[in-house]
């Protein structure tokens, strides 16, 4: 399979004239965390919820906003009525834009409805998930990206990254998500928020429970926010206000000072109170990806199914505290624990308030998480920026686990799928590994040691498309699966450099990092 | 001799409650038998002779031969000669006037002709005439011409529901030269192509530059309604000469289409049904009354008081609210220009009508942040700082951006009496269903009927007064959240329910019959529209997987 984006330039001339248009039809917080890709491939068309719209209307990076509720699309296309009727109803929905002149479609939704809706543009190249001989088929690098996440433990590449990869950037498009606030809304934050002092937003809900810190939690940092003298607000939607009312009555009388702005904001006036407070405290949600976007800094609380290294806030200097049983991240839907969620109460009030005020006075991540007295299943992390993208250091250093091994080679590995002007320097990740690690077990050591074999053995089956022998390989070794599976004769290009740079990366780890003063640079098609 | 024992008799076997009637029913005074030349009785009403008067049996026998083969529905009982030759045949026989069927029953011994019929006086007896074949008596048809006509139709109507819609349906839409209901018919146009139709519009509305010149003269009103009748008759002519060309299977007139009841009935005589869609006031516009019974059905979108009316012409009716369009109401990306020019926190777009100059003038001195636009404001305050746009008529995209733009859309239907204020209209008008459809939020007044087509409160916010219409203007102005969510759920009813795709299909389903549940395959060739094949792969698509997100 020859995708799309791969095409000669010759191929690409044929296609239709027009600009770029990016579908992205998913959450809030998708939308922002596109805005790299968007800048990347300047000034795009970008194809949106209702919801989305007004986040897309205030960014920068992008061209025309059209807007399309895949609600109404699925009731047309499920109604219970003549075909001819359901299809002249999506006709109706779809003639907007299908004026539109458009050269290259970038499709980020793995949803039938949006593939069906890139093939609006017949003539445009098709980027990311569209129809393909009756199945749903990406980019060259997608099976890769699909069988990692079916360990999400494994997981060290982040969504904004690997959405900006559609459009091949040398380095990081953006260096934060980018929201425009606009001075009308500021002007609205200022009435809402109480003047002249320290302020932090407190985002409680989140679109599942098992992402969301409890409201007693919340009331207890809140409680030492402002005994310390910091402003209160709480942000968040109109359903979440349950849970404000809980968070209020539990403070009492002190509740009196905290600002409730909970359903009381729209989108532009939300993004103008996240930008007037210095911090922002919320799980993996909409408000935190939009308050890395107008530069505020962030607290992350991220549980249950949320994973730091796939959604955690985008950009440099914010701290994450990630509680993780041992059956985490979960599935959303399915968890192990059936929804009791002991890891919610992992990471405990003070250590919150404690990381918190250290923020709002200033300090670094890694200095405000210095001496957090962490339970075992929760790290701390801070957010940093690399010549790929986001990456986030362990602060808290802990012996290396063959899993933090492997989830690093196949980051390294992902990304020069990626990106093919991803350059792989083995320094880097060997002093990642030092500062973030102390040395591993023996048995760990042994058995990173043996993981590099086998990448090594399963670049040179790579090297040669053998999909057999990368299976092989892959039985002897499990963790390999994401490339092995990618084997082929459709593998993206330079599947076998991933490999043998996971290889590099297996070995450093089974060594504690050693061998990174070697310094040895793997740049996609040069290192063999 | 009487035969009237013998023949009430007769009627009993299979048909009592008939034969009860007559025998109670008085004989028409002004019919009058008398013998014919050759000998049988003749029947004469006046000066209408319903019989010859020299040999009625051989009239009736050249008479049944005149009738087409197979069952048949009758006009006409007359004396009953024109029906005794086709005894043998399945007949359903009307005759309106009781008092000439009991004449005829004392002139003539029919024992042998009754048994074999269906004699009809009342229409709603005359139950399912699927498959008959119509056979007049004409001396009746020219006492009962309404009848007749009202017969041909409804023996035309269920021939149809009798026969599968065709694949791809001819439709001949005429629209009106000018007004608010023109892009209404071309919407519904639209809708029908898409509905797999081949659609023939009349451009009409190519002569408004010259109407607008005759309905702004300053000239003497007869000379213009002299030229504006001329113009009917041209127009309706026009419309008979392309539909004979056309050859359509449906005529479908919007409302103020011009076309008078002449050309409504050239029209039926091409044998296609012909709709008309009233989507006005019945009580401020009563033109309808020469109309609705002309037309083989009459879509309104009024409630029962019109009903009765139609009942009473005679017309076949059918409710059918408007809607909206979705490829022109919907959520639209507004530049900065558009937002200074079509925002207000609570705009109202439409006609200066009476009861809205009163509610508005009070609301504005009550400090509401009203924009209006729209046509017949008043020049002075409040309404000089409040109008937009000079008050000139906007294009219905300006319209949608105005839906847009404003944070609360005021809905307040029309009344020409100022002293209605907010006026409990029985009509929901297009504006609720556009505003919707925008993703617009509205605040509307409570109309008879508005509960059966969305739910107050959840999918569109519904006032009963001016005071409470001020209150939850600012109640939702403070509340961004409730607006988006109620402007949401109305979005998704109206495309759901209340779109011209939902209204054409239903003309088509009633006018010629239920769609066929196959699915079209054009719509997936190469050669399709783009979005018509992308629609093809989005249903595809649904039935093939469910929506997952990357994350």
């Amino acid at each position: 399979m020859l995708a799309l984006s791969e095409r000669t330039p010759a191929e690409t001339k044929s296609q239709a004239s027009g600009a770029s248009l990016v579908i992205q039809l998913a959450r809030l917080g998708d939308f922002l965390q596109t805005t790299p890709l968007l800048a990347a491939l300047g000034k795009p068309h970008v194809l949106v919820t209702p919801a989305q719209a007004p986040l897309a209307l205030a960014c920068r990076h992008r061209e025309r906003v059209l807007i399309m509720d895949p609600a109404t699309l699925e009731d047309a296309a499920r109604a219970g009525e003549s075909p001819r009727l359901r299809l002249a109803r999506l006709g109706g929905l779809l003639e907007p834009l299908a004026g539109l002149a458009v050269g290259e479609v970038y499709n980020l939704n793995l949803s039938g409805l949006c593939a069906g809706l890139a093939s609006l543009w017949p003539r445009a190249g098709l980027h990311g998930w569209r129809w393909q001989e009756g199945r749903m088929a990406g980019e060259a690098w997608s099976p890769f990206l699909m069988h990692l996440v079916a360990d999400r433990r494994l997981t060290r590449l982040h969504l904004s990254d690997i959405l900006a990869s559609y459009a091949a950037p040398q380095g990081p498009p953006l260096e934060r998500l980018e929201h425009r606030v606009e001075p009308a809304a500021r002007q609205k934050a200022r009435e809402l928020l109480p003047a002249g002092r320290p302020l932090a937003a407190l985002q409680l809900g989140a679109n599942n429970d098992l992402r969301r810190w409890p409201v007693a939690s919340f009331a207890r940092l809140a409680r030492g926010l402002l005994a310390q003298g910091v402003g209160l607000a709480l942000v968040g939607s109109a359903r979440e206000r349950v849970l404000a009312r809980r968070l209020l009555r539990d403070l009492g009388a002190a509740g009196q000072e905290v600002r409730d702005l909970m359903g009381r904001t729209d989108l532009p006036t939300l993004a103008a109170v996240l930008e007037a407070c210095d911090l922002t405290v919320s799980a993996d949600t909409g408000s935190l990806h939009l308050a890395t976007a107008v530069g505020s800094r962030v607290l992350a609380l991220f549980m249950g199914p949320a994973q730091v290294h796939e959604t955690g806030p985008y950009g440099h200097g914010h701290l994450v505290l990630q509680a993780r049983d041992q059956c985490g991240p979960c599935q959303e839907h399915a968890p192990v624990c059936q929804g009791a969620a002991p890891c919610r109460r992992l990471i405990t009030p003070q250590a919150a308030l404690r990381a918190a005020l250290a923020l709002l006075g200033g300090v670094s991540a890694s200095r405000a998480s210095a001496g957090l007295s962490l339970p075992a299943g929760v790290e701390a992390l801070a957010g940093e920026m690399d010549a790929f993208g986001q990456r986030y250091r362990q602060l808290n250093a802990r012996p290396l686990t063959v899993g933090d091994g492997l989830a690093l080679a196949l980051r390294e590995a992902g990304r020069l799928l990626l990106r093919p002007d991803y350059v792989f320097e083995d320094g880097l990740v060997g002093r990642e590994l030092a500062q973030g690690y102390s040395a591993p077990s023996q048995e760990t050591s042994r058995q990173l040691a043996g993981l590099a074999g086998a990448a090594a053995r399963l670049a040179a089956a790579c090297h040669g498309s053998d999909a057999d022998a990368a299976r092989r390989v892959m039985a002897q070794a499990p963790g390999l699966k994401p490339l092995a599976l990618t084997a082929g004769p459709q593998a993206p290009a330079g599947l076998s450099h991933a490999c043998r740079a996971a290889s590099a990366v297996l070995a450093m780890a089974s060594g504690g990092g050693e061998g990174a003063a070697r310094g040895r640079r793997v740049e996609c098609g040069k290192i063999d | 001799m009487d035969y009237l024992e013998t023949n009430l008799a007769a009627l009993a076997r299979r048909q009592p409650d008939l034969a009860r009637d007559l025998a109670n029913a008085a004989p028409d005074p002004q019919a009058i038998l008398e013998p014919s030349r050759q000998g049988p009785p003749a029947l004469r009403l006046g000066q209408i002779r319903l019989t010859s008067t020299v040999d009625p049996v051989r009239e009736g026998l050249s008479l049944a031969k005149t009738a087409p083969p197979g069952p048949l529905a009758c006009l006409g009982f007359g004396l009953g000669y024109h029906l005794e030759p086709l005894a043998g045949r399945d007949l359903v026989v009307w005759e309106p006037n009781p008092g000439l069927l009991r004449l005829a029953f004392s002139a003539r011994d029919l024992s042998g002709l009754l048994p074999r019929l269906r004699l009809v006086v009342e229409a709603d007896k005359l139950g399912d005439l699927r498959g008959r074949g119509m056979f007049l008596h004409r001396p009746s048809a020219r006492l009962y011409p309404l009848e007749a006509r009202g017969l041909a139709r409804r023996l035309a109507d269920e021939a149809a529901l009798g026969r599968p819609r065709p694949a791809r349906p001819r439709v001949l839409v005429v629209p009106p030269v000018w007004g608010g209901s023109l892009p209404i018919a071309y919407w519904c146009a639209e809708a029908l192509a898409d509905l797999g139709c081949e659609v023939f519009t009349v451009p009409i509305d190519c002569l408004e530059p010259l109407h607008r010149l005759l309905r702004e003269s300053k000239g003497d009103l007869v000379r213009q309604d002299k030229m504006q009748a001329s113009l009917v008759r041209f127009l309706g002519e026009l419309t008979v000469l392309l539909a004979e060309e056309f050859q359509p299977h449906l005529v479908f007139a919007m409302a103020q289409a011009p076309l008078a009841a002449q050309a409504v009935e050239a029209l039926n005589r091409l044998g296609a049904p012909t709709a008309f869609w009233f989507i006005e006031n019945y009580r401020h516009m009563d033109y309808f009354r020469h109309l609705a019974s002309a037309y083989s059905h009459f879509f309104h979108i009024q409630g029962a008081a019109l009903e009765e009316e139609l009942d009473r012409l005679g017309a076949k009716h059918h409710f059918l609210p408007v809607a909206a369009h979705p490829p022109i109401h919907r959520p639209l990306e507004l530049s900065k220009a558009d937002y200074a020019r079509y925002y207000a926190p609570v705009g109202f777009m439409g006609h200066g009508y009476p009861n809205r100059r009163l509610v508005f003038a009070r609301l504005a001195r009550k400090g509401l942040p009203l924009g209006i636009w729209g046509t017949a404001w008043p020049q002075r305050e409040p309404f000089a700082g409040l109008v937009r746009e000079k008050g000139r008529r906007l294009e219905s995209g300006e319209v949608v951006k105005v839906y847009n733009a404003c944070q609360v859309v005021l809905n307040l239907h029309s009344s020409p009496t100022a002293d209605d204020g907010v006026a409990r209209a029985d009509f929901v008008n297009p504006r609720t269903f556009e505003v919707a459809a925008c993703g617009g939020f509205q605040l509307v007044d409570r109309v008879a009927g508005l509960e059966k087509l969305f739910a107050p409160g959840r999918e569109l916010a519904v006032f009963g007064s001016e005071d409470e219409m001020l209150e939850m203007a600012r109640h939702y102005l403070a509340n961004p959240e409730e607006r988006a969510r109620i402007a949401q759920a109305g979005r998704r009813r109206v495309l759901n329910e209340h779109t011209y795709y939902h209204r054409m299909e239903r003309i088509l389903s009633i006018c010629l019959g239920p769609a066929d549940q196959a699915e079209p395959n054009d719509r997936a060739r190469p050669s399709a529209a783009a979005k018509d094949q992308a629609a093809y792969a989005i249903l595809h698509s649904l039935a093939q997987t469910e929506a997952v997100g990357l994350n």
